[in-house]
C-alpha cells in the first residue's frame, strides 16, 4: 500500500514539475494566469514531495519491510532516532531528501519573496522545476525508494553501523540544505540571464540564498568532519578524502560567490562573474552528487554508490552545466569592466580573493579527478593523498590569511585613510608581538613554522576584533561595565558578520595548526591497571565493563585519567558490536581541557591489556569554534535581511 | 606619524629578533624510536586494499604486513626513504599519499603553482603599471 501512495506521489509530483515549466513559458499569453500557476503547482510539487517523505519515514517508523529500501537500511529493534535518520541513510531515501530541499526552496521563493518582479519568479520557479523534475526522473527510474517486495521478510539488514551515531543526525540535511541551496541561487542566475534586458538590484535577491547555503554547507561540513573526528576512530578531522572534497568545491565557490556578490551590490561591477560563480557552485555541487553517487570514486563514506546511475547524474549534470554556460556565453548585458585595477581598493582585494578560491578550487578538483583522468588515459594507477593538497594548498592559505584582514578596511574607492593605517599598523605589532612571546614561551630557541602559522590566524583575529570596537572605543575609558550591548549593535550588520565569519576562519587555522604540530600521541600496549605519561596528563587503565545498548552491547574500557596529578576523571572508549550485523565500531572517548582534547580509541582488546592510542590534541576545539563562529556570522547576516529575531 | 619607512623598519627589527634567538631544532638522536619512525613511513602510504585510508589507520591484512615489513627494515637499520623507495618498486606509485614527481603526475603538480604564480605577476604588473602612470 505504502509503496503504491509513495509511488503515485512521485508521479504526480513529476506532473506537477511539467505543468509548472509549462505555465511559465505561457507569460507572455496571460502573465497573472501564468504566474498563478506556476505557483501553484510549484507549491504542490513541494507539498507532494512533502507528502512522499513523510510516508518513507512513516514507513521506516513501522518497519514496514516488504518496501526494498526500509528492508535494506532498517530493522525491527534500530534506535527510534535511527529509524527516522535511516531514511537519508542510504541512496533511494538521501535523493528524495535532496529533491525535497530542492522543492523547498523553490516553495519559498514562491511564498515569501513577495516583493520579486513577477517575470523572474516565474523564471526562478521554471528553472527550479526543471531541475527538479530532472532529479525525480532519476529518483522513480534509477533509484525509487518504494519498490514493493513480495514475500515480506521478517526483519531489515539494519542501518550502515557506521551511520548508527547522532553526528549524522543532521550532517546530511545540512549538507544537502547548502548543496542543494545553491539551486535556487542557480535558479536566479538563470533567471536573469533568460531575461534578456538589464536587471537592476538583482544581487539583493540572491543574497540570502547565498547565505543560508553557505552557513548550511559551513555547518553540514563541520559536523561531518566532527563525525569523522570520533566515529572513524583515527582522531583526524579531516582527510582530504574524495568525499570531502566534493562537499568543499561548492563551498569555495560559494565563497568566492559572497565576496563577488559585496561587490557588485556595492557599485554593481562584476555581475558576469557573479553570475559564473553562481552557476558555478551549482555545478560543482551536482559534481559532487555524481562523484559520489556514481562510485568511480572510492571514499571512505561512498556508502551508496552504484555505476549504474552515475550515468544518469552525469546526462543530468551535463546538460545543466552545458545549457548554463551556453547561456552565460551568450548573455548579452556585459559591461565590459574598465581595468582600473587600484591595488589598494576593496574591490581590488575581493578580485584576489576570488582569484585565490578559483585557484583553491582548481586544486582540489584537480586533486581529486586527477588520479581517475590518468587511470583513464594511460592507465598508470596513483594516489593523490592528504599530503598533496596540504603542500599545495598552503601557499594559497598563507597568501589569503595575510590578505584577509587587510581587504574589508579599504575603501572601495579613493584614498585610503590615515587611521585605516594605523589601525592595521597596530594589529600588525600586536600580532607579531605576540608571535614574538608565544615562539620564546613554547620553541625556546628552536625555529618551528607552526608560529608562523598561528600568527596568521591570530593576525585575523586581531584585526577582526579590534574593526568592530566601538569607534569611540577610548571614551569607555577602559572600564569593561560601561561597554554595554547596545554600542554592538549600532556597528554595521555587514561588517559584523564579516568579521565574525573572518575571525572563525581565523580560529580554524590556530585549531587546525596547533593540532597537528603540537599533537602527542601514543600507541601502545596498556596493561590492566599500568599507568602511563602524555604530556601533563597520567593515563590508568582500571578495567573493563559491558553495557547494553538497544541493538548493540559495548565492551566498555575504563581508564582513569589525572591531570596534572589532580582532578580524576573517567574516560569511557569502547568497542561496539552490533548484534545483527556482527559489525564492530570503535567509539572513542574524548575528554575536553580547555580548548585542548584527550582523544583516546581502543585498538584489539585481550585479558589483562589493551592497544590504546591516546592523543592529547592542543586547541583543536577551535576548529569547530572557528566553524561555529562563520556559521554564526552568517546567521547575523541573514538576519539583518530578514528580520527573523 | 605614520610613514612607511616606520612600518618597515619595525618588521625588519622584528624579523631580525626572530630570527636572531633561533637556532635549528637539533635533530632526533639517532637512537628515534623504531615504532614511532614506522608510523611516520607507514602515514605515507596508502593500503591498497582499502578504500581511502593509509596504513597506519588500516588494519587490514595488507597493512599489518607493510608495518611489520617496515619495522624489519628498520631493525636492519635502513633508512625511510630507501624502505619506502623498495614498497614502491613492489606495488607501484599508487601505494604512496603523495604522488611522485614524474612525468604522468607534471600537471597535477605544476598547475597549482603556474596559476599562483600568474596571479601574482598580474597584481606586481598592475601594481607597477600603476606606479608609473
Amino acid at each position: 500500500m505504502i509503496a503504491f501512495i509513495g509511488n503515485l506521489l512521485l508521479w504526480a509530483a513529476i506532473i506537477c514539475c511539467i505543468l509548472s515549466i509549462l505555465y511559465s513559458r505561457t507569460y507572455s499569453k496571460n502573465p497573472i494566469r501564468s504566474i498563478r500557476y506556476t505557483s501553484l503547482f510549484g507549491v504542490s510539487q513541494f507539498l507532494i514531495i512533502f507528502f512522499s517523505y513523510i510516508l518513507l519515514t512513516y514507513a521506516f517508523l513501522i518497519s514496514d519491510f516488504s518496501i526494498l529500501t526500509v528492508w535494506k537500511n532498517s530493522e525491527l529493534d534500530m534506535p527510534l532516532v535511527y529509524k527516522i535518520t535511516g531514511v537519508w541513510g542510504n541512496h533511494e531515501g538521501s535523493m528524495l531528501l535532496w529533491v525535497l530541499i530542492l522543492c523547498l526552496f523553490g516553495f519559498f521563493v514562491i511564498v515569501f519573496d513577495t516583493k520579486l518582479p513577477r517575470n523572474i519568479l516565474r523564471n526562478v520557479i521554471f528553472v527550479q522545476s526543471t531541475i527538479t523534475l530532472a532529479f525525480l526522473l532519476f529518483i522513480v527510474f534509477t533509484s525509487n525508494p518504494f519498490i514493493f517486495q513480495n514475500p515480506v521478510p521478517q526483519d531489515g539488514f539494519g542501518l550502515n553501523t557506521l551511520l548508527q551515531d547522532p553526528g549524522l543526525i543532521i550532517h546530511p540535511p545540512l549538507l544537502y540544505i547548502g548543496y542543494v541551496g545553491y539551486s535556487i541561487v542557480f535558479s536566479f542566475a538563470i533567471a536573469i540571464m533568460l531575461e534578456r534586458e538589464h536587471i537592476d538590484g538583482w544581487g539583493k535577491w540572491i543574497e540570502k540564498w547565498v547565505y543560508i547555503s553557505w552557513g548550511s554547507l559551513t555547518a553540514g561540513i563541520c559536523i561531518g568532519s566532527w563525525w569523522a573526528y570520533y566515529e572513524l576512530g583515527w582522531g583526524g578531522w579531516w582527510f582530504w578524502d574524495p568525499v570531502e572534497n566534493a562537499s568543499l568545491l561548492p563551498w569555495i565557490t560559494g565563497t568566492a560567490l559572497i565576496h563577488s556578490l559585496i561587490h557588485f551590490n556595492s557599485n554593481g561591477r562584476h555581475q558576469s562573474w557573479t553570475l559564473l560563480l553562481a552557476i558555478l557552485s551549482f555545478s560543482f555541487s551536482l559534481l559532487g552528487t555524481f562523484l559520489v553517487r556514481s562510485g568511480v570514486l572510492t571514499s571512505v563514506h561512498s556508502f551508496a554508490s552504484d555505476p549504474s546511475r552515475g550515468l544518469w547524474i552525469l546526462i543530468i549534470m551535463s546538460i545543466f552545466i552545458v545549457c548554463s554556460l551556453l547561456l552565460f556565453f551568450s548573455y548579452s548585458d556585459r559591461k565590459v569592466d574598465k581595468s582600473d585595477f587600484v591595488i589598494l581598493s576593496r574591490g581590488s582585494f575581493i578580485q584576489i580573493n576570488n582569484y585565490l578560491m578559483v585557484t583553491s578550487c582548481i586544486v582540489v578538483l584537480l586533486g581529486t579527478i586527477y588520479p581517475l583522468i590518468l587511470d583513464a588515459l594511460t592507465g598508470d594507477i596513483i594516489t593523490v593523498g592528504p599530503q598533496y593538497f596540504n603542500l599545495v594548498m598552503t601557499p594559497i592559505l598563507i597568501l589569503l590569511a595575510i590578505l584577509m584582514p587587510i581587504g574589508p578596511n579599504l575603501p572601495w574607492s579613493g584614498r585610503i585613510k590615515e587611521f585605516i593605517l594605523q589601525k592595521l599598523f597596530i594589529s600588525m605589532v600586536l600580532t607579531i608581538s605576540i608571535l614574538l612571546l608565544l615562539q620564546i614561551i613554547i620553541e625556546g630557541k628552536s625555529l618551528n613554522l607552526a608560529i608562523f602559522f598561528i600568527g596568521l590566524g591570530m593576525w585575523i583575529i586581531i584585526v577582526s576584533i579590534i574593526d568592530i570596537l566601538p569607534k569611540n572605543i577610548e571614551n569607555i575609558s577602559f572600564s569593561l561595565s560601561k561597554i554595554d550591548l547596545q554600542d554592538l549593535r549600532k556597528i554595521n550588520p555587514l561588517r559584523l558578520s564579516s568579521r565574525v565569519i573572518h575571525a572563525g576562519f581565523g580560529l580554524m587555522i590556530i585549531g587546525i595548526v596547533a593540532a597537528s604540530a603540537y599533537a602527542e600521541n601514543k600507541d601502545t600496549k596498556i596493561n590492566l591497571g599500568e599507568e602511563i605519561q602524555l604530556n601533563k596528563f597520567s593515563i590508568k587503565y582500571a578495567g573493563v565493563s559491558a553495557e547494553i545498548g538497544e541493538n548493540y552491547d559495548d565492551l566498555v574500557m575504563n581508564f582513569e585519567i589525572s591531570k596534572e596529578g589532580k582532578e580524576i576523571e573517567k574516560m569511557l572508549p569502547r568497542k561496539r558490536i552490533f548484534r545483527k550485523s556482527g559489525d564492530i565500531t570503535t567509539e572513542a572517548a574524548i575528554n575536553r581541557y580547555f580548548f585542548d582534547h584527550i582523544f583516546l580509541t581502543i585498538g584489539e582488546v585481550d585479558e589483562g591489556h589493551v592497544f590504546a592510542s591516546i592523543s592529547y590534541k592542543p586547541l583543536v576545539r577551535l576548529i569547530w569554534l572557528g566553524g561555529f563562529l562563520m556559521v554564526f556570522g552568517a546567521v547575523i547576516r541573514l538576519n539583518r535581511k530578514t528580520k527573523l529575531f | 606619524m605614520m610613514n612607511k619607512s616606520n612600518i618597515l623598519s619595525f618588521l625588519f627589527l622584528s624579523f631580525m629578533v626572530f630570527f636572531g634567538i633561533s637556532d635549528y631544532r637539533e635533530t632526533h638522536s639517532a637512537k628515534a624510536d623504531n615504532t614511532s619512525e614506522m608510523m611516520e613511513i607507514s602515514r605515507e602510504l596508502k593500503c591498497i586494499e582499502c578504500d581511502g585510508q593509509n596504513v597506519y589507520e588500516s588494519n587490514s591484512n595488507f597493512s599489518k604486513s607493510i608495518k611489520a615489513y617496515i619495522l624489519t627494515q628498520l631493525s636492519q637499520g635502513n633508512d625511510r626513504s630507501t624502505i619506502i623507495e623498495n614498497i614502491r618498486i613492489r606495488y607501484g606509485d599508487a601505494v604512496l599519499m603523495k604522488p611522485p614527481f614524474q612525468g604522468n603526475t607534471f600537471i597535477l603538480w605544476v598547475t597549482p603553482f603556474l596559476i599562483l604564480i600568474f596571479g601574482i605577476g598580474f597584481v606586481s604588473y598592475k601594481i607597477i603599471k600603476n606606479k608609473k602612470s
